[in-house]
């Protein structure tokens, strides 16, 4: 399965909250150990439909979410690269 | 949906395979997925009040927390019998959200057409 295509931030919806992963010490464990609990701590504080953006320095995270993504059923709405070492990734709550 | 069985035999002796257990079944769990950590041999004992207190693998979180965070989740716990009881643990012993199972517990999953990952 592919990934999400890249998509410019002006085309997407406005976030309903924004996670940053980015300061996450590499001392607290490998971002995949992380990353997607944290995700979905975070959308368990959001309403169904919401998107919420993810910031993170790892690249090996754009994988990750994707994979998670298709499991969860959450909707990945895109990935933005904005330097090597932030990249955005967009996700839409699932309803219910 | 399938169950996935995430199989730990080690406690503080192997940090880190008892603390990976906890981090794969945790993201599963974080997916929606139905996921059981199977604790045998000596990893019962990470079934256990303030047992997992103590195991922090660097490089890892730390384990307590990886393990509230599975339960939050909806993560299930189980703790093989026949390795509790000879090790003289209890029901009253466990952290919540932990319970004690049989061999026929765990082949019903495996039957049931569980997946399993072993550490």
């Amino acid at each position: 399965m592919g990934l999400e295509p890249e998509t410019s931030a002006s085309a997407l919806p406005q976030p309903g909250a924004v996670l940053d992963m980015t300061q996450v010490p590499a001392a607290q464990g490998a971002m995949c150990a992380l990353l997607t609990p944290a995700i979905k701590a975070k959308l368990r504080e959001m309403a169904g439909g919401q998107v919420l953006e993810i910031r993170v320095n790892d690249p090996t995270a754009r994988e990750d979410i994707a994979s998670w993504c298709r499991l969860s059923g959450h909707e990945l709405l895109a990935g933005i690269e904005d330097s090597p070492q932030l990249l955005r990734m967009f996700v839409r709550k699932k309803q219910g | 949906m399938a169950t996935l069985l995430v199989h730990c035999t080690h406690g503080r002796e192997d940090p880190e395979r008892a603390t990976l257990a906890f981090i794969v079944g945790n993201v599963a769990a974080s997916a929606d997925q139905d996921v059981v950590v199977l604790l045998t041999i000596d990893g019962v004992w990470l079934a256990t009040h303030g047992y997992a207190d103590e195991i922090h693998k660097e490089g890892f979180p730390a384990l307590s927390e990886v393990v509230q965070s599975f339960r939050a989740n909806g993560g299930q716990i189980w703790a093989c019998g026949t390795c509790a009881k000879p090790r003289g643990i209890g029901e009253d012993q466990l952290i919540d959200g932990a319970k004690i199972v049989t061999a026929a517990n765990v082949v019903e999953r495996l039957v049931g057409g569980a997946t399993t990952l072993d550490f």
